[in-house]
């Protein structure tokens, strides 16, 4: 056997080679050629340049190579229009077949694996607010399956599913929704309509800070001059301060707001 | 006892028995690994990493306003644990823990007898410290086990359970103001799934489904529970083409009143790769989702397509075009009939150049219109630009570089408000051939200016973020590793942030290190001058590496 350094190094990991033939028996069932693909060259000639190997292997080929014995959601959105792959970004670009060191027969710890390439994603994990990835909390994939070309940075189930894992206070159905919280809504964007996923210089991820962060999307008719003003530098949230969703009012009240007489019983009752 | 006292008293219990079990585990994973080799009769083959701590820590101010100190603990740490190893009849063991602290837990532990059957546990544990009290008053826990059965190559079978559990004191999210979560978190989500997937030439076939349970322990008006059905056709049909499918529906219902969402989504992707220089897909997604509560239905409808296509053999491009069409169906409450619907089209280009086998160029723009004349209301979707370029490669033989620039911005037209996001991030690793191992030196400079603009209110920060790595082994068997990152945010905001990192490892016999690591936090809000905070931490840890492959290295 020509190649038994390969063959040790994979012993200990889920592609140690079988010595059998192909039987489709479970347990038996990885073979070189599985992944190096077209071996009848090298077997007549056993050079280096007849050899099958992975860094000359185009990206879309790696993949459906990897694809008839893996066929998770995370290789089957790969290969719908990912930008991954786009840029010749191919499985063994993260992955380590051969002596692999990491969980997940990965070359590095995932993170530092993302945020290599991804640098000025590591940045903004440095802001002041920022969810705790370089802290060991959190990992890349914890939120992110692939990427789509298009705006959804998750998957085909949407992001309201990833960031309610943890999050769950904010999973509704709310009886009174605020609209961008749900892709389903025609304000759609989620949960990043007001926050950033990685950080922000606001508190709480926030875009934009105070009262800010609601102009980008609110009119808000006669809140500036009524009552002479006096509610012209408060933040918005001191009376709608069920910002996610209400169980009591269309106007994200809570329920100690709308005790107070200018809500129960005032001009402003609903 | 008070409230808080019985409060604090389950959250150490808690966490001490969540100990307990990962302790277990990790001694589970080492027995099982040894005693399977010894009934084998045959080498364990296995390698890991274990890393032991003790930290002490200096800090004054607010603990809770830097992050990167939350969960710091005086004492015993468990760094790192991995332990990955093939027991008898090449069945596998992998075990991964990170940080386990007075605070916090993170790990698993994976066991597969390889092709039949794999399972997986996870668990994870964190307790943040709030502004006022110091002390750690809100966990959050999450706790799971996966299992996939093969009972032959073509089939598998899989089902989890999961329980997330949020406990403690919560503060308001903007102001002191509360939302109707109250004052304390006090929550559960319970969730199961099975599942079963086919295999055959490269194609596969899945349909799972999942319950979910959500419970509030302070408002029982917030119980509700939830299914979802997904299913999911994958693979190759012919000549270059394939298939991607799913379908997706979603319960979610309340338990006092029995209303609902209900969501079902339909989607498809059509990949053709005639040639090894062209690749074109087409998608459509259609979602539905009625919601009992607020007596609306919406349709939302996306389809669209792109290309991308090797020009020569170092130039890629790409086109994307996408259609969306957002439609809430008026039922009864909805007064303006006809003024519901959102329609908007995306575009996408860009471009790859490899100049060389080591230099790399990105170009990607992304825009998004919305046309609202449908719709009438309060608020208004926006529009988005994304720009996005970035250089990579290498300058000579030692400094690896990538440069990169972004531009983001969306705006509303009627509302004239207009949100911005400028960042230009220049990232250097040097790395000069000294020695065996040679010292790696990673610099990176990033600024990011966040303007926003609106009619009364403009709001502008510039963010100016610096870091500096050193990775150095003067001597066999001794690294050391020291660094720096500053944070200015100037303008509206004037905030200072530090973190310095100073360490050194000596392997002082095969296998086995010693090591010293010293950490400064600093953090100082000089607008508001409330949160500012500053740390000295030390750590003394012990590791200990085995198995064939990490000897190789």
């Amino acid at each position: 056997m020509c190649h038994e350094d390969k063959a040790a190094n994979l012993q200990g990991t889920p592609h140690a080679l079988s010595s059998k033939n192909k039987t489709g028996k479970v347990g038996i069932r990885v073979f070189c050629q599985d992944c190096h693909l077209r071996p009848e060259k090298h077997l007549e000639d056993p050079s280096v340049e007849t050899a099958s190997r992975a860094a000359d292997m185009p990206a879309a080929e790696m993949l459906a190579a990897c694809s008839v014995c893996h066929s998770s959601q995370h290789l089957r959105e790969l290969g719908n229009g990912n930008p991954h792959l786009a840029n010749g970004i191919k499985c063994v670009s993260c992955h380590k077949i051969h002596r692999p060191n990491e969980p997940g027969l990965l070359k590095k710890p995932s993170v530092e694996l993302c945020l290599d390439c991804h640098r000025s994603v590591s940045e903004t994990f440095n802001l002041p607010s920022h969810h705790p990835v370089k802290e060991g909390i959190l990992k890349c994939t914890d939120c992110h399956i692939v990427l789509s070309a298009f705006d959804s940075p998750f998957s085909v189930e949407g992001a309201r599913p990833i960031c309610v894992k943890c999050h769950n206070e904010y999973d509704g159905p709310f009886p009174y929704e605020h609209g961008a919280l749900n892709d389903y809504t025609l304000e759609e964007h989620g949960c990043w309509t007001c926050h950033e996923a990685h950080g922000s210089s606001n508190g709480k991820l926030l875009k934009e800070p105070d009262r800010r962060l609601c102009l980008q999307c609110h009119v808000v008719p006669k809140h500036f001059t009524a009552h002479g003003g006096i509610w012209a530098d408060r933040r918005c949230e001191e009376c709608h301060s069920d910002v996610h969703g209400s169980y009591s009012s269309p106007k994200l009240f809570n329920e100690d707001m709308l005790s107070r007489p200018c809500f129960r019983a005032g001009c402003h009752s609903e | 006892m008070e409230r808080g006292d019985a409060r604090s008293a389950r959250t150490t219990g808690g966490f001490l028995i969540f100990r307990g079990v990962s302790c277990a585990l990790c001694l589970a994973a080492f027995c099982a690994l040894y005693v399977c080799s010894a009934v084998a009769q045959e080498a364990p083959v296995y390698y890991g990493y274990i890393k032991l701590g003790m930290v002490a820590i200096s800090q004054y101010g607010e603990a809770a306003s830097m992050r990167e100190s939350y969960n710091l603990s005086n004492g015993l740490t468990f760094n790192k644990v991995i332990l990955n190893g093939k027991l008898a009849k090449n069945n596998m063991i992998s075990l991964d823990i990170e940080n386990v602290t007075e605070h916090q837990m993170n790990g698993s532990l994976e066991f597969a007898a390889s092709g039949i059957f794999d399972i997986r546990f996870d668990g994870r544990r964190l307790r943040y410290l709030q502004p006022d009290s110091g002390t750690p008053e809100f966990s959050r826990e999450f706790k799971g086990v996966t299992a996939n059965l093969t009972p032959r190559r073509w089939l598998t079978i899989y089902g989890g359970l999961s329980s997330q559990d949020k406990h403690g004191d919560r503060v308001a999210l903007l102001t002191d103001g509360l939302d109707f979560t109250g004052t304390t978190y006090d929550y559960s989500t319970q969730t199961r799934n099975i599942g079963t997937e086919i295999r055959w030439k490269g194609r596969s076939a899945e349909v799972g489904y999942e319950w979910r349970e959500f419970e509030s322990e302070n408002n029982s008006l917030l119980n509700r529970g939830g299914r979802r059905l997904r299913a999911f056709v994958h693979g190759p049909v012919a000549g270059g083409l394939s298939l991607s499918a799913s379908y997706i529906e979603d319960k979610s219902i309340f338990d006092e009143t029995g209303d609902l969402l209900h969501m079902r989504s339909y989607s498809g992707t059509l990949t053709l790769v005639p040639t090894k220089t062209l690749s074109v897909s087409g998608h459509v997604n259609h979602k539905n989702t009625r919601d009992d509560l607020t007596e609306i239905s919406s349709r939302i409808l996306t389809a669209g397509g792109q290309a991308s296509v090797r020009l020569h053999t170092s130039l890629t491009t790409q086109a994307g075009y996408e259609y969306t069409r957002r439609t809430e169906v008026p039922v009864e409450i909805l007064v303006i009939e006809d003024k519901r619907e959102v329609s908007s089209n995306a575009f996408l280009v860009g471009m790859t150049e490899r100049f060389s086998d080591r230099t790399k160029l990105i170009l990607r723009y992304r825009a998004r219109t919305t046309d609202r004349t449908k719709y009438e209301g309060l608020t208004g979707p926006f529009d988005t630009d994304n720009f996005v370029s970035k250089l990579e490669g290498w300058a000579g033989t030692y400094v690896q570089y990538s440069l990169a620039f972004e531009d983001r911005e969306r705006s509303n037209d009627e509302l004239l408000s207009k949100g911005r996001v400028t960042g230009f991030t220049v990232f250097a690793n040097v790395s000069p051939a000294l020695g065996q191992h040679p010292p790696s030196l990673r610099l990176s400079a990033s600024t990011f200016r966040s303007k926003f603009t609106e009619q009364r209110l403009d709001f502008l920060t510039d963010n100016i973020l610096l870091s500096a790595r050193l990775n150095y082994t003067p001597l066999k068997g001794l690294n050391t590793e020291a660094g720096i990152t500053h944070v200015d945010v100037r303008k509206d905001l004037n905030i200072r942030k530090d973190i310095v990192v100073a360490s050194l490892e000596y392997e002082f016999v095969s296998g086995y290190a010693v090591g010293l690591k010293y950490d400064l936090f600093s953090y100082d809000d000089l607008l508001t001058y409330r949160g500012n905070y500053a740390a000295n931490v030390v750590t003394l840890s012990l590791s200990r590496k085995f198995g064939s492959d990490y000897s190789e290295e």
